[in-house]
């Protein structure tokens, strides 16, 4: 994570603060996986041929109703920064550091399809085998990763993923 | 001058027309010039004809002097071009044996030259045949793992890719 992400993320969990708002980061992972899975969108908040002003309606109208004041305070303070491509690595930056302010670890799920909650919970629970600490889950749908899910827990991915068993027998053929 | 009296007589009744007289004069002064002459003459004539049988002499002495000094230099010459006969003869002797052994050389350089080229046409032959068995067990690799993945993904409904999920969180749990 560089720097700058990590700074980013400071300041969207101090507005969070400030807002006293808890559900600021719940919000913006859904907001940066709607920027992940949708380049139109990406492309329009990161575009500075499209003046600011226009950009932050354009995120007012998408929050509208779905967002607290907060979080799309915080996701309109992103783009005016120029930040719009950075927004999944700032979110995941600051659940990472809102557990890790709970005592929690944090773990990024990837999976094709969505998680219920009763699995959400049992891979929780699951993880938290392995790592001795309770686990916030973020679930991001990838549909690159084809079938089962891929675990990042701070630097150890556990990969068991179709993807991850494709490229291994692509390299075995190669 | 009794024969010339004796012959056919002039006017005043010898062979002579004038006074006889003027002839005995005439005589007379013609032999005080000749002696005069021969007294006067002689000497710085044969003076003059010694000095130039001496310088006759002289100049032939000369002539053969430098005649000789000629023949020397021609002498010399003649053994200056045997020298310079003999070392163009040696030069090319030289330039003879300096040739076949360039000769040698060239033709040594050239047996190298071939030996190497053939040597890196078989290395870029075996190279590029074994980059092209390369490139097809690559070709071959790619398209039996698209053809695999074709075939799982095509195979990934709903209840497999739960499974898959399942199976994932059952053995990160175990």
């Amino acid at each position: 994570m560089s720097d700058a992400i990590a700074g980013y993320a400071d300041a969207v969990l101090a507005i969070a603060k400030a807002e006293g708002d808890p559900n600021v980061e719940g919000q913006l992972a859904t907001f940066a996986q709607a920027v992940e899975s949708n380049e139109e969108l990406t492309s329009t908040l990161a575009d500075t041929k499209v003046p600011v002003e226009k950009r932050q309606q354009v995120i007012e109208d998408l929050l509208a109703g779905k967002a607290t004041k907060a979080t799309t305070a915080a996701v309109s303070m992103l783009v005016a920064a120029g930040r719009a491509k950075d927004i999944p690595a700032i979110s995941r930056a600051v659940l990472s550091s809102a557990s890790g302010e709970r005592g929690r670890e944090y773990a990024e799920v990837r999976s094709a399809i969505p998680l219920s909650d009763d699995q959400t919970q049992r891979l929780a629970a699951a993880l938290k085998k392995q790592t001795g600490k309770d686990v916030d889950i973020n679930v991001v749908i990838d549909k690159s990763v084809v079938g089962g899910l891929v675990t990042q827990i701070g630097d150890t991915v556990i990969d068991g993923s179709v993807r991850g068993r494709l490229t291994k027998m692509r390299d075995a053929f190669q | 001058m009794w024969i010339l009296a004796a012959g056919e007589a002039g006017p005043n009744g010898n062979w002579i027309p004038h006074d006889v007289n003027e002839f005995y004069w005439a005589s007379l002064a013609f032999l005080v010039v000749l002696a005069v002459g021969l007294w006067k003459g002689v000497g710085p004539f044969k003076a003059a004809m010694a000095a130039r049988s001496q310088r006759i002499e002289d100049e032939l002495s000369a002539a053969d002097n430098a005649q000789a000094e000629a023949d020397a230099r021609r002498e010399a010459q003649l053994a200056k071009l045997g020298d310079a006969d003999a070392e163009a003869q040696q030069i090319v002797a030289e330039a003879r044996t300096r040739a076949a052994s360039m000769k040698t050389e060239m033709i040594a350089k050239a047996e190298s030259d071939v030996a190497a080229s053939k040597a890196k046409a078989m290395e870029d032959i075996n190279a590029g045949k074994g980059q092209a068995l390369s490139d097809i067990r690559s070709e071959v690799a790619t398209s039996a793992a698209n053809a695999a993945e074709a075939v799982v993904t095509d195979n990934l409904d709903e209840a497999r890719l739960s499974s898959l999920i399942e199976n994932y969180i059952t053995e990160v749990g175990s």
